[in-house]
């Protein structure tokens, strides 16, 4: 095999390449942990430059991991954390509301609130595992490639972030 | 349900759906299996922020610019949605080896010299120098407007058609189009000549001729403003407000009866062209309207 056939992260198209398939999920697992968006935009944009200057010494296969890694190390260097909420959308699925008393959609509401709250709560390494594969349909194997963890430890924060928001919402149903 | 408190992710692989059809069956008849399916539906119901990938990528872009990576002189360098097309006059350059870049409307152009000075072109403006040389002849022929930060060395001169500018390790702008010329200086020091009249400008200082005359002023922002996105103008003839509009929306604005010469202050920014138009119009009391998108009307009482 010739190696001169390798993508290089110096070559433009390859760069925007890499930004459109991984950055939006940078992006979200920053915010997942500090719950500013304009702090997590940040974070994946500098990680990103950072890929970019240093394009001569990582290979392609390495580019997201070391924007992972550079992301997740500004982040700790920061020290500002806001609460994690995100927003409850009613357009998105309206409730059906066939045979459904008005008292049921109160108490939708009321769970809605009570778990946005709750994941807010959720300690930081629970929750980034927990909306990753909820709201960013990753598998536990490639969260575990994102956060640098084994499968094996994924899957125990994911079941313990499920307790605990089971513990959290337990005594409205 | 043995498997549930014995195992530490039995929740894991029941959210993933990879749980046995047995263990499932088990699960489904605890009397809290109810409200562990509500908590998985209602987090679908929950909203990540929308993300806007062609303003991230924007944003990196910018940074990648502000932070003054080299960049080849041959390779093309993409900004904001079109990608700015740096031009290789290859005749030129085969037989004096000038080389020559431009950009359209509403493009900007990141250059490197081969003393690795750098160069920043605004819209619709274009830059020519003669590789050959260079070290001891480093004269660039600009019309628009660039801002350079220029590596110590030789004397480092922009010829236009309104003058010349002459500096030594500096940093600075010069516009230079029709009758607008104006150059700003944000390190350094900077000599400008126009028909016989000179000005030696500093650090925070520019210089811009008005009817025949160089009148200067005072710079707030330690950089042009265009590089992220916006230009600023202060106390400019509206005439080089327009024209600076025009270049980086590519559209035709009409004046009718609104007197060119009035002066603006303030900025407008590169990604909105009504908003820009808003920011620059209402506060003179201006009034416009877009015809066919590209045309725009102007009037005043």
């Amino acid at each position: 095999m010739i190696e001169a056939h390798e993508k290089s992260v110096c070559d433009e198209k390859t760069f925007k390449m890499i930004f459109d398939n991984h950055s939006e999920v940078i992006r979200n697992f920053i915010y997942y942990k500090c719950g500013d968006m304009q702090q997590a935009e940040d974070i994946a944009q500098d990680a990103f430059v950072k890929l970019w200057k240093n394009c001569k010494k990582v290979v392609f296969e390495k580019a997201r991991s070391f924007v992972m890694k550079v992301a997740q190390n500004a982040f700790y260097n920061e020290v500002d954390h806001r609460k994690v909420v995100l927003k409850y959308n009613q357009r998105a699925r309206p409730i059906q509301v066939d045979g459904q008393s008005p008292e049921f959609l109160i108490e939708e509401k009321e769970f809605m609130v009570k778990l946005q709250r709750s994941i807010s709560e959720l300690p930081a390494k629970q929750r980034e595992v927990f909306l990753l594969s909820r709201k960013d349909k990753k598998t536990y194997r490639e969260i575990a490639e994102i956060i640098g963890l084994t499968q094996k430890a994924v899957e125990r924060r994911m079941h313990l972030a499920l307790l605990e928001l089971r513990e959290k919402l337990g005594d409205i149903i | 349900m043995e498997k549930f408190n014995n195992t530490e992710d039995f929740l894991a692989k029941w959210a993933s759906g990879d749980l046995s059809e047995s263990d499932k069956e088990a699960f489904r008849k605890r009397e809290d299996y109810k409200l562990y399916a509500a908590i998985l539906e209602g987090t679908d119901r929950l909203d990540v922020p929308a993300y806007n990938k062609e303003k991230n990528f924007e944003g990196v872009q910018e940074k990648k610019m502000r932070e003054g990576k080299v960049v080849r002189l041959t390779r093309k360098w993409p900004y904001a949605v079109a990608a700015s097309v740096a031009l290789f006059m290859g005749y030129l350059f085969f037989f004096n080896q000038t080389v020559g870049h431009e950009t359209g409307y509403g493009e900007k152009l990141a250059i490197t010299l081969p003393d690795h000075s750098e160069v920043v072109l605004n819209a619709r403006s274009k830059l020519e120098y003669q590789e050959k040389n260079w070290k001891e002849e480093r004269t660039l022929v600009l019309e628009g407007e660039a801002y350079f930060k220029v590596n110590k060395g030789s004397r480092f001169a922009v010829d236009s058609e309104n003058g010349r500018v002459t500096v030594l390790g500096t940093q600075f702008t010069v516009n230079s189009e029709g009758d607008i010329f104006e150059i700003r200086c944000y390190e350094g020091k900077v000599k400008v000549e126009k028909n016989g009249l000179q000005k030696i400008i500093a650090a925070g200082q520019a210089v811009r001729a008005v009817d025949g005359v160089l009148e200067d002023w005072k710079l707030v922002q330690q950089q042009p403003s265009w590089i992220q996105g916006e230009t600023t103008f202060d106390n400019t003839p509206l005439k080089q407000v327009i024209r600076a509009l025009e270049k980086q929306y590519g559209v035709t604005i009409k004046l009718n009866n609104v007197d060119p010469t009035q002066r603006y202050t303030g900025s407008f920014t590169h990604r909105n062209l009504e908003t820009a138009l808003r920011t620059v119009f209402e506060s003179l009391e201006i009034t416009f309207s877009i015809k066919n998108g590209n045309t725009i009307d102007l009037a005043q009482e």
